[in-house]
C-alpha cells in the first residue's frame, strides 16, 4: 500500500497543470493589458516584445508538462507491480452466465440483496431489463423498508424507524435484538448535540425512553448521561466515542434492520449474496496461492474430484451454516445418501462405511469400543 | 478477525480502482501536450505574419488593435479548453485521493480489531457491505453490453452507487463510453465510432498487437484472435461492409489505405509471431505469415461476387417455376449427375466462408474484440469480478449437507421461466408456520445462503468445498427420531414452547421443533461423534 500512496500523493501534489494555467492566463493579461495600452494610445506593439512573452509560455509550458509526464510514467511503472494477479485467472469454475436462466437467477438475487437494503430503483430497473416481474406482493412487504431507509439513511431522520421497532416490540425481544435501545440512543446523542446550551430536552427524552432498557443496557445509559455534564465537543468527556457519530451509525442502524426485518418477513436475515461474498473474501487468498503453486509448476494440479475443492479453505463460525461430519472410518464427509448412523454405543459412523463393516460379519462391531449390534440397533441419524 | 486478509491484500483485489484513472489521466495529459503544441504552432504563425506586417512597414495602429484582438482571442479559446481539461485531470486524481483514503480506513479498521475476539468488528463488516455493493454496482453496469438500448436511462448499477455514495470509487464514465461503443458496434452496426476511436488510440492498439502474441493463454482461438489488431479488424468490416453494398470502389479504397499496411508479409511484426515460444498449435512449417493477410486474401475473392445470393447468381430467384426448379436441384437423387446442379452446389460450398464473413455474428466477435482492447487499454477487469467472487464464494460454503431447497419445493413443480414466484410462496409459507404458533421455520435452522431459494439453483453449477475436519457442536444429543441437536439450543427452544396438555404429567417432555414430537427427557441420549 506504501507504493500506491506514495505514488498518489506524488501525483496530488504535482501541480503542474495549474501552473499551465497560471501561465496561459500570464499571457492573457500580458496582451489584455497591450490592448489596453493600444486602446489609450499609450504604448506603440512591439513584435519583438509580443514575441518573448509567448516564447516565453511556449517554453514554461513544455517544462510543467516535463514534470507531470514523469510522474505518470513512475505512476504506471509502479503500480504495474503492485496489482501482479489477474482476479479472471484465479478460479476456473463460474457460474455459467451464457445461460440465460443463470443469468435471470443471478439477477434475481441481486433484486432480493437490493430490496434488503432498500434500494427500490436499482431492483426495479434491473426487472424491467430482465423482463421479470417482481410481484406487488413482494414490494408492498418491502415498500416499509425502503421508506425507513430513505429516512435514516439520507435525511438521518429516526422517526419511522422507532416507531416499527415500536410496533414490532416483541419480536424483536424474541430474537434478542437491541434494535430499540440503539435508535433510542442514537435520538438521544442527535438531541444532545443539536442543543449544546442545554443538556435538558436530551435528558427528557432519556427520561421517558431508557428506563426499559434499565436491565440491559445500563452501562451504555450511565456513560451517555454522565456525558450530559459536558458539552457535546469537549475534549474533557471521556465517554466521547459513545457519542461519536463520525462513523456512519445511521447506515449501521439501517443494517440492523434491515435483518429483523428480513428475518420477521420470513426470510435470512442476512442477505445471501453478502454472506457467500464475505466468505469469498475470506477463501480467495487460498485461491490465489493454489493457482499460484500450480502456475510454477507449470501444470495444473490435479483435482482429485472433479466435483471438489482440491484444497480446504477455512472460515469462520459465524459464516459456517452445517454441522459437518467426516466418517472416522472412511474420513469422508456424510451426505444425505451416505448419512451417518448411530451405533448403539452412540458413536456414529457413516452409512457406506457400516456397509462394509457388515459385510464382513454378520453382527457389528464398533470400531471405536468392544460393543457389538445386531441391525435393529443401528439408526440413521441427522445434525439438526 | 484472525480469518481476514491483510489491507494489501484488499487492495490488490481493486487494480481496476487504481490502474483506470491513471490511463485516463494520461489520455488527459496528452490531450494537453496536443493542444499546447497546436497553439504554439498557432501562435507562432500569428508572430510570423506580425514580423512581416512590422517589416513592411504596415503594422499601424488600427492592424495593432486588429491583430491584438484577435491574438487575445486565440488565447482565450485555448485558456477555456485548458482549464476544462485540467479539471478532468482534477477529477480524476481526486478519485485516486478518495479511493486510497478507503484503504487508509480499512487500515485503521484492522489495526482497532487485530486483537478483537469476534470474527469480524462492526466497522469492518460496513466496509465490506460497501465493498460489496461496489461489486454489485460494477456487474450491473459492465452487463449492460448485453442490453440494447439507451443506458443513459437504464443504469441500475449506477443508481445503486450514487444512492449509497460509492459513485467516486467506480470509474463508470469510461465504462460507460466502452459499453456505447460496443452498443453502437453490435447493434446498430455501426463502425464511425469505433473507427474514429481506432484513430484516436492508432498507437498502443499496435503495440498491443505486438505485446498481446506473448499472452499465454491456453485457448487458440482466443489467440488466434489477439494476432490480429482491432485497427485492422475494424478496417476488415468496413471493407466487408462496403462491398455488401456494392461500394467497389469505396472498398478498394479502405484496402489499399488500412489493410495491406498491415497485412503484408513484410510488416516486421510477423517475425514477431514467428518466435512466439507456444508456437505448437500453429503449423511449423510453414512461413509465418501474418494472419491478417491471409485473412484480407480469403475476403478479397468477395470482390468477384458482387452479391452472395447465389440463387440470383443462377437465375433462380424470384418466379415460381424456378423455385421448384431449385427444389429438384438440391433434392433429387439424380442431382449428382445433374452438371447444372454440381456446379450450383460447388459455388454454393465454396461462398460458404465468404457468407461467414458476411454473417453478423462477425458484428458480435468484433464488438467483443473491442470491449477486450478497450478494457486492456483502461485496465478494466475483463471478467466481470462479482461472478468470479461469487463462484469462489459459493464454492467455499458449498457442503454436502446444503440441499435446502428440497425443503422449500413442497410443491413440485419448477417454473422454467425465472419468476419470484417461489420467494413469495417461501415468504407465506413461513409467515404460516409462525401464524400455526410452530416454533420454527426453515429459516431459523437453516441460514446457509447456499441452500436459500436465491442462490440454490447457480450452487448446483459448482463444485463443493473440501472439508476434513468434522464441525459438530458441543454436546449433541439424539432424540429418538434420530435428529441431533445441541443439548442446550434444544432445551431454550422448549423453554419458550407452550406445552399446556402434558404439565401435569410427572416427567418433563421434550419436544423435537421440526416435527412437533414429544419426547420423554429420559430419552435424550448423548451422542459421541468421534
Amino acid at each position: 500500500m506504501n507504493i500506491v500512496q506514495e505514488e498518489v500523493e506524488r501525483l496530488g501534489k504535482n501541480k503542474a497543470l495549474e501552473k499551465c494555467i497560471k501561465e496561459s492566463n500570464d499571457l492573457l493579461s500580458y496582451l489584455k493589458q497591450k490592448q489596453e495600452q493600444l486602446n489609450q494610445d499609450t504604448d506603440d506593439l512591439k513584435v519583438q516584445d509580443v514575441q518573448i512573452k509567448i516564447n516565453y509560455w511556449a517554453n514554461q509550458s513544455l517544462k510543467h508538462e516535463k514534470s507531470l509526464n514523469t510522474v505518470i510514467k513512475k505512476y504506471q511503472k509502479s503500480i504495474d507491480k503492485v496489482f501482479n494477479f489477474d482476479l479472471s485467472e484465479v478460479y476456473r469454475h463460474r457460474i455459467p452466465l451464457e445461460s440465460t436462466r443463470c443469468r435471470q437467477l443471478v439477477d434475481r438475487a441481486l433484486i432480493m440483496h437490493l430490496l434488503r437494503i432498500g434500494d427500490f430503483e436499482a431492483a426495479n430497473t434491473i426487472a424491467k431489463m430482465d423482463n421479470i416481474q417482481v410481484p406487488d406482493q413482494l414490494l408492498n412487504k418491502f415498500h416499509e423498508l425502503e421508506e425507513i431507509s430513505e429516512d435514516l439513511t439520507v435525511h438521518h431522520r429516526l422517526e419511522k424507524a422507532i416507531a416499527w421497532a415500536n410496533v414490532n416490540k416483541h419480536n424483536l425481544q424474541r430474537i434478542g435484538s437491541d434494535l430499540q435501545f440503539n435508535l433510542h440512543k442514537l435520538k438521544f446523542i442527535d438531541i444532545y448535540k443539536k442543543n449544546p446550551s442545554s443538556p435538558y430536552p436530551a435528558y427528557e427524552y432519556a427520561k421517558i425512553n431508557f428506563p426499559h432498557f434499565g436491565n440491559t443496557h445500563l452501562d451504555v445509559i450511565s456513560k451517555l448521561m454522565s456525558s450530559t455534564i459536558f458539552t457535546p465537543n469537549e475534549p474533557e468527556n471521556p465517554y466521547l466515542d459513545s457519542i461519536d457519530l463520525t462513523s456512519s451509525p445511521y447506515q449501521k442502524l439501517f443494517t440492523q434492520l434491515s435483518r429483523d426485518f428480513c428475518s420477521f418477513v420470513g426470510l435470512s436475515s442476512e442477505s445471501p449474496i453478502f454472506n457467500t461474498l464475505q466468505a469469498s473474501y475470506i477463501a480467495i487468498p487460498n485461491f490465489v496461492k493454489f493457482n499460484k503453486i500450480s502456475k510454477m509448476k507449470n501444470e495444473k494440479l490435479d483435482w482429485t474430484s472433479e466435483n471438489e475443492l482440491p484444497f480446504e479453505v477455512e472460515l469462520p463460525k459465524s459464516l459456517q451454516f452445517h454441522s459437518i461430519f467426516i466418517c472416522p472410518v472412511s474420513k469422508e464427509e456424510t451426505t444425505p445418501q451416505n448419512s451417518p448412523m448411530a451405533l448403539g454405543c452412540r458413536h456414529l459412523i457413516s452409512k457406506d462405511s457400516l456397509a462394509k463393516l457388515k459385510k464382513r460379519n454378520s453382527s457389528i462391531k464398533c470400531p471405536y469400543c468392544p460393543k457389538t449390534f445386531a441391525a435393529n440397533e443401528i439408526q440413521e441419524v441427522q445434525f439438526i | 478477525m484472525s480469518y481476514v486478509s491483510d489491507v494489501e491484500f484488499y487492495l490488490k483485489l481493486q487494480k481496476t480502482q487504481f490502474k483506470t484513472p491513471i490511463e485516463a489521466v494520461k489520455r488527459n495529459f496528452k490531450a494537453i501536450q496536443k493542444l499546447i503544441e497546436k497553439q504554439s504552432a498557432l501562435l507562432s504563425r500569428h508572430l510570423i505574419q506580425l514580423k512581416e506586417l512590422e517589416l513592411n512597414g504596415q503594422l499601424s495602429k488600427e492592424i495593432q488593435r486588429e491583430r491584438i484582438a484577435v491574438l487575445i482571442n486565440i488565447q482565450t479559446r485555448f485558456h477555456d479548453k485548458l482549464v476544462t481539461r485540467v479539471e478532468e485531470h482534477n477529477d480524476y486524481v481526486q478519485r485516486l485521493e478518495i479511493r486510497l483514503q478507503r484503504f487508509k480506513d480499512l487500515e485503521k479498521i484492522l489495526e482497532k480489531g487485530k486483537n478483537s475476539s469476534s470474527d469480524f468488528g462492526d466497522d469492518f463488516l460496513a466496509w465490506t457491505r460497501d465493498q460489496i455493493n461496489l461489486l454489485i454496482g460494477c456487474y450491473l453496469m459492465k452487463n449492460l453490453i448485453n442490453f440494447n438500448g439507451d443506458i443513459s436511462q437504464n443504469n441500475p448499477g449506477l443508481e445503486l452507487l450514487k444512492h449509497l455514495k460509492l459513485d467516486k470509487l467506480i470509474d463508470h464514465d469510461v465504462i460507460l463510453k466502452g459499453i456505447s461503443i460496443y452498443q453502437k458496434i453490435r447493434y446498430e452496426k455501426d463502425l464511425s465510432v469505433l473507427i474514429d476511436w481506432c484513430n484516436e488510440n492508432k498507437k498502443i492498439l499496435k503495440s498491443m498487437k505486438t505485446s498481446s502474441t506473448s499472452v499465454d493463454d491456453s485457448n487458440t482461438t482466443q489467440k488466434d484472435q489477439y494476432r490480429t489488431s482491432l485497427d485492422f479488424e475494424t478496417f476488415y468490416q468496413n471493407f466487408i461492409e462496403l462491398i455488401k453494398e456494392d461500394k467497389i470502389y469505396e472498398a478498394l479504397i479502405i484496402a489499399k489505405e488500412h489493410l495491406m499496411p498491415q497485412a503484408g508479409p513484410e510488416v516486421p511484426s510477423t517475425s514477431n509471431s514467428a518466435t512466439t515460444s507456444s508456437a505448437t498449435s500453429y503449423s511449423d512449417k510453414t512461413p509465418k505469415y501474418d494472419s491478417t493477410f491471409e485473412k484480407f486474401k480469403k475476403s478479397a475473392g468477395l470482390l468477384v461476387f458482387g452479391s452472395l445470393d447465389i440463387d440470383e447468381l443462377f437465375g433462380l430467384s424470384g418466379s415460381k417455376v424456378n423455385s421448384s426448379r431449385k427444389d429438384s436441384l438440391t433434392n433429387s437423387a439424380m442431382s449428382v449427375y445433374d452438371t447444372f446442379s454440381n456446379s450450383y452446389n460447388q459455388i454454393n460450398n465454396n461462398l460458404k466462408p465468404f457468407k461467414e464473413l458476411l454473417n453478423d455474428e462477425k458484428w458480435i466477435q468484433l464488438a467483443d474484440f473491442f470491449i477486450y482492447n478497450y478494457n486492456h487499454i483502461y485496465g478494466i477487469d475483463q471478467s466481470l469480478e462479482l461472478i468470479v467472487m461469487l463462484s469462489v464464494g459459493i464454492t467455499s460454503l458449498k457442503t454436502h449437507s446444503c440441499n435446502g431447497f428440497k425443503n422449500y419445493s413442497k410443491h413440485d413443480f419448477q417454473d422454467p421461466q425465472v419468476t419470484f414466484q417461489d420467494v413469495l410462496h417461501n415468504i407465506e409459507e413461513s409467515n404460516d408456520i409462525s401464524n400455526a404458533k410452530s416454533e420454527l421455520s426453515i429459516n431459523d435452522l437453516n441460514k446457509c445462503p447456499i441452500c436459500s431459494l436465491e442462490l440454490y439453483e447457480i450452487a448446483q453449477h459448482l463444485p463443493y468445498s473440501h472439508q476434513t475436519k468434522s464441525n459438530i457442536y458441543e454436546n449433541p444429543v439424539k432424540l429418538p427420531n434420530g435428529h441431533i441437536y445441541q443439548l442446550e439450543k434444544l432445551l431454550k427452544m422448549n423453554e419458550a414452547f407452550e406445552k399446556p396438555e402434558i404439565e401435569n404429567l410427572d416427567e418433563m417432555y421434550i419436544k423435537d421443533p421440526l416435527t412437533n414430537e414429544m419426547f420423554k427427557r429420559s430419552e435424550l441420549q448423548k451422542i459421541f461423534p468421534t
